[in-house]
């Protein structure tokens, strides 16, 4: 693998070399998106009034007003008496006060950006001093979501029939199959992809430790591997295996080992959920991803709509995604298939006089309307076309060009670049996932030079 | 200038390897019959049918490698063609299997993960090929 990245970092910087002129626009984007920038400059996101954590923490190290003050708030961070310093120390709550003015209030991180963890970890350098063990929730400090332009029916549906559904749409198995496996289709599909089927291994081998000799499993070692499955994989197949639609009781099992919970899940002591969410809140990653999903999942009641964003279930699809593999790695609690529950691995015994605090945290995943709804419609989604919702997260420009160039060469769905073979396999509705990301790149430059000229020296190279 | 650097990296990327499906665009006939040569095949697959014993109705993609090797000019190869043609050295039986030329083996390896029927997790190392080349 070092070899193609080596082809592909040359590719690129023969490319910015070569582009003198005029493309610097299309190739600036891509060469962004490929070597992990987050974009704050390109003109695509309209809500680009936010910068990012990383970003707005080297303004303030480098503004000498805001500097010292922010020395002084990680300071006042460090260490277990953080509660008694922010409460009793005075520099501490004047840093408090000085940083919330600053350009650090505002910043953002984007999902999945390079530096996710550092930028996360700034951000709650300034907001760690709000909502210390308070009832308030966090907000999240991912960007935010755009709100959704086309509620779709389904949500509509739910709005106008009094928001509830309590009676949902049975899944249908596609082209009049009597007996489907949705989870199995699943399974298949990501099998065909090079980079879920490496990242699936990957996870259920760590997870997945010989309880018969002794060993076992590493939960944080799982942890790692199943973020890194869900933010690699393209969400189009990763979803798929979480959410697929089960009509037996086998698919719903299937649908629940997805996670390996028995290492990434089940625990030996069951804790009180607002431990657990004390303990996740004390990890800035926990507490960010928990903060989006509240964010994206919750509404309050009596207002129009289920979800929020003005019912943008996907945004919600993605924050529940992102939630596993942190300490509040939610799950299917059994191989229910009709009336399924969600929920992190925590109850509410023992809560003494705080148990409605208790009930009302963990109904947000066991009672949440919006979570059911948004799942539900990604099943019904996947009535007509079981392939339909797989796409590949790759830059749009990537994907526009490629299509150009693809429509008479054979469908190659080989990752590996240096053999060149057709493959034998049965077409399965046209599912051909291009992470060949190689292949897309140069296609790209290739479609930056003329065509006749193009011609001419492909004819003069290869006859 | 700048077309020349843009032929530049034209060349650069057919040379890598890139450009193959460029020279199947164009041209169908040069090449002769690249099917048979050692590649990687691959074959669509359930657990079950992979015969080693595991319930799984996973579908899994199979990797191999297989096609023919040009015949290297090793001195030790040329020896061996040359000894068997003239008779000094013995036929091999079909028993005992030699090579006088290289073999299309994998050069890696990949592992495998899925669930089975009881719902248990299994993986199996290097199942599939993950790359095939000509092997001394």
């Amino acid at each position: 693998m070092k070899s193609g990245t080596l082809r592909m970092r040359v590719c690129i910087f023969l490319v910015l070399i070569g582009s003198l002129e005029g493309s610097s626009a299309f190739i600036a984007p891509m060469a962004n998106i490929s070597l992990g920038f987050p974009s704050t400059r390109s003109a695509r996101e309209a809500q680009s009034q936010w910068v990012d954590c990383i970003q707005a923490s080297e303004l303030c190290t480098n503004d000498p007003h805001c500097s010292p003050w922010y020395r002084v708030m990680r300071q006042c961070l460090v260490g277990k008496e953080k509660d008694a310093m922010l409460d009793n120390n005075r520099d501490c709550k004047t840093a408090v006060e000085v940083l919330h003015k600053s350009s650090l209030y505002y910043c953002r991180c984007k999902r999945a950006m390079k530096n996710e963890l550092q930028c996360l970890q700034n951000y709650w350098t300034i907001h760690m001093g709000l909502n210390e063990g308070g009832d308030m929730e966090d907000s999240s400090p991912y960007e935010p979501v755009a709100p959704n332009r086309q509620p779709d029916v389904f949500g509509l549906a739910s709005i106008s029939s009094g928001m509830y559904t309590l009676n949902p749409k049975p899944f249908q198995c596609p082209e009049g199959e009597k007996v489907c496996n949705p989870c199995l289709d699943a399974t298949k599909a990501c099998n065909l992809n090079g980079i879920c089927k490496r990242h699936r291994s990957s996870y259920i081998t760590t997870c997945s430790k010989d309880t018969n000799k002794g060993e076992s499993c590493n939960k944080k070692r799982c942890h790692k591997t199943l973020r890194a499955f869900l933010d690699r994989v393209p969400s189009g197949l990763s979803q798929r295996l979480i959410f697929c639609p089960c009509q037996s009781e086998g698919c719903a099992e299937r649908r629940r080992q997805t996670i390996v919970p028995d290492c990434s899940y089940v625990d030996k002591v069951k804790p009180n959920c607002l431990e657990l969410r004390a303990v996740c809140r004390a990890d800035p990653l926990c507490r960010s991803r928990l903060a989006d999903y509240m964010t994206n999942c919750w509404m309050a009641p009596n207002t129009v709509g289920t979800c929020p964003n003005q019912d943008n279930h996907q945004a919600c699809l993605n924050s529940y995604a992102r939630l596993i593999g942190t300490e509040m790695t939610p799950n299917y609690v059994d191989n229910s298939f009709t009336n399924w529950t969600i929920s992190p691995w925590c109850d509410c015994m023992g809560s003494g006089n705080q148990e409605e605090e208790c009930m009302n945290f963990l109904r947000y995943f066991t009672d949440n309307t919006c979570l059911r709804n948004a799942i539900q419609a990604y099943g019904y989604g996947m009535d007509d076309t079981p392939i339909k919702n797989v796409t590949a997260s790759e830059p749009s420009a990537t994907s526009k060009t490629r299509s150009e160039w693809m429509e008479g060469i054979p469908e190659n769905l080989n990752p590996d670049p240096s053999s060149a073979p057709p493959i034998s396999i049965e077409r399965n509705g046209g599912l051909a996932l291009r992470e060949d990301r190689y292949t897309s790149l140069c296609a790209n430059i290739l479609a930056l030079l003329p065509s006749p000229a193009l011609a001419l020296i492909l004819a003069q190279l290869v006859l | 200038m700048t077309t020349f650097l843009k032929v530049l990296v034209l060349l650069f990327c057919i040379a890598k390897g890139e450009g193959h499906w460029l020279r199947s665009l164009i041209v169908r006939t040069r090449r002769s019959a690249p099917d048979s040569q050692c590649s990687l095949r691959s074959i669509l697959l359930q657990v079950r049918d992979l015969g080693l014993g595991y319930n799984s109705d996973e579908t899994v993609l199979f990797k191999y490698c297989s096609g023919t090797c040009p015949r290297a000019r090793s001195n030790h190869d040329l020896t061996l063609s040359n000894l068997l043609l003239s008779g000094l050295l013995p036929h091999p039986t079909p028993g005992e299997l030699w090579h006088n030329t290289p073999c299309c083996r994998p050069t890696h390896y990949e592992d495998i993960a899925f669930l089975d029927n009881s719902h248990r997790w299994h993986k199996v190392e290097k199942l599939s090929a993950a790359g095939c080349s000509c092997v001394d």
